[in-house]
């Protein structure tokens, strides 16, 4: 008997499946439906190569919290509270990469970006708000973002680029 | 999954079952208290329909968190669903996926108090082989890691998240011990897990009141 040959692909949302004993089939048949995909979505970019490239391009920039808030936050007319603190989250935990993220370091964002009166903002209120909106998450003390918050940031900045 | 049928394939039959094998991260995740709510359902009368609509969209909600997660859903059993992850997937992402999960149904407004949706989750690492019987689902994981998992499940509590040791082993290769510990902040247990003797697995109370 033949060996069966089995092809799983997947980008984005997309996926195929391809089984055949003929390689040469399989092989054609790949190119034919990668090709229809790529046509199909245009260039397909995966959440997380989204992701990738807009934090190398923060990266790159060099971006302080100050820069980030002026061309991400304020560009975009984000001034809920509850908002400003998801944004704060997702600098500190993916562009300055800060593995564990504290309710003061948050109100540090805040002090950075000299807030009207943020030292009598009640934050980890705030941050408790953020987290009823499934934003954030609050584990062993610390908090981080949830994968609807970073889809949220990115969302937001990504219409803002396009 | 067509297999041969004569007898004399048999050692190819063998061949392709046990080489259809990877490692993979496992993923249990079931919905607390579903037997209590259906039978307080029947006991005040109510219909069928407000049971299956909040396990159905228990269900859903994880099934589509786990696929954001680049996690591939195998099936549902009942009220639990099975996925797993490719090992290319950085482990701290699955433990993301299971804490996003828990999170995901906090402040739900439609179901509050008795009727609100809980989970616990279990996470393992393990090689697997392929047990589909059906072509619709082209990997069906089968092995002790599944096993094991499903042990796991049944011992975590409500919005707990517990994991074994070999998973532990594959983040600690990735983070430092202490980071991750720090983070997390997860606790060391053993049970007696059926057919598996005493088992060390961790533990993360994945939502602080």
């Amino acid at each position: 008997m033949d060996h069966k040959y089995k092809i799983s692909f997947r980008i984005g949302d997309a996926s195929f499946d391809l089984e055949s004993t003929d390689l040469d089939w399989l092989e054609n048949k790949e190119k034919d439906y990668v090709t229809k995909l790529l046509d199909k979505g245009g260039k397909i970019v995966k959440p997380a190569e989204r992701n990738d490239h807009l934090q190398s391009t923060f990266r790159s920039q060099k971006l302080t919290i100050k820069e980030f808030y002026k061309n991400y936050i304020k560009a975009n007319k984000i001034t809920a509270r509850p908002d400003l603190v998801v944004f704060f989250v997702y600098y500190l935990e993916r562009i300055l990469k800060k593995e564990v993220i504290k309710a003061s370091d948050v109100i540090q964002c805040f002090a950075d970006i000299s807030y009207p009166n943020y030292n009598k903002l009640n934050v980890p209120d705030l941050l408790t708000q953020a987290k009823r909106k499934a934003l954030l998450k609050y584990v062993n003390n610390f908090w981080s973002l949830t994968i609807t918050g970073e889809d949220f940031v990115l969302n937001t900045i990504l219409d803002k680029v396009q | 999954m067509k297999r041969p049928q004569s007898i004399e394939l048999l050692p190819q039959l063998i061949e392709s079952l046990i080489g259809d094998a990877r490692e993979t991260f496992l993923l249990f995740v079931d919905l607390c208290g579903s037997a209590e709510y259906k039978l307080n359902c029947t006991t005040q009368g109510l219909p069928d329909i407000t049971w299956m609509l909040r396990q159905m969209i228990f269900l859903q909600r994880t099934a589509a968190l786990v696929k954001q997660y680049n996690g591939i859903v195998v099936k549902t059993i009942g009220d639990e669903l099975f996925a797993y992850f490719e090992t290319t997937i950085h482990p701290e992402q699955v433990l993301n996926c299971a804490l996003d999960l828990i999170h995901n149904f906090e402040n739900w407004k439609a179901y509050q108090g008795k009727s609100k949706l809980e989970a616990k989750i279990s996470i393992d690492l393990g090689l697997t082989y392929n047990g589909s019987i059906q072509s619709s689902v082209p990997f069906d994981p089968i092995g002790s890691a599944v096993d094991r998992c499903a042990r796991l499940n049944a011992v975590a509590q409500n919005n707990e998240i517990v994991f074994s040791e070999d998973f532990l082993a594959a983040v600690e290769a990735k983070l430092s011990p202490q980071s991750f510990k720090s983070k997390y902040g997860f606790k060391a247990r053993s049970r007696n897990l059926k057919g598996l003797g005493k088992t060390k697995f961790y533990s993360i109370l994945a939502k602080q009141e």
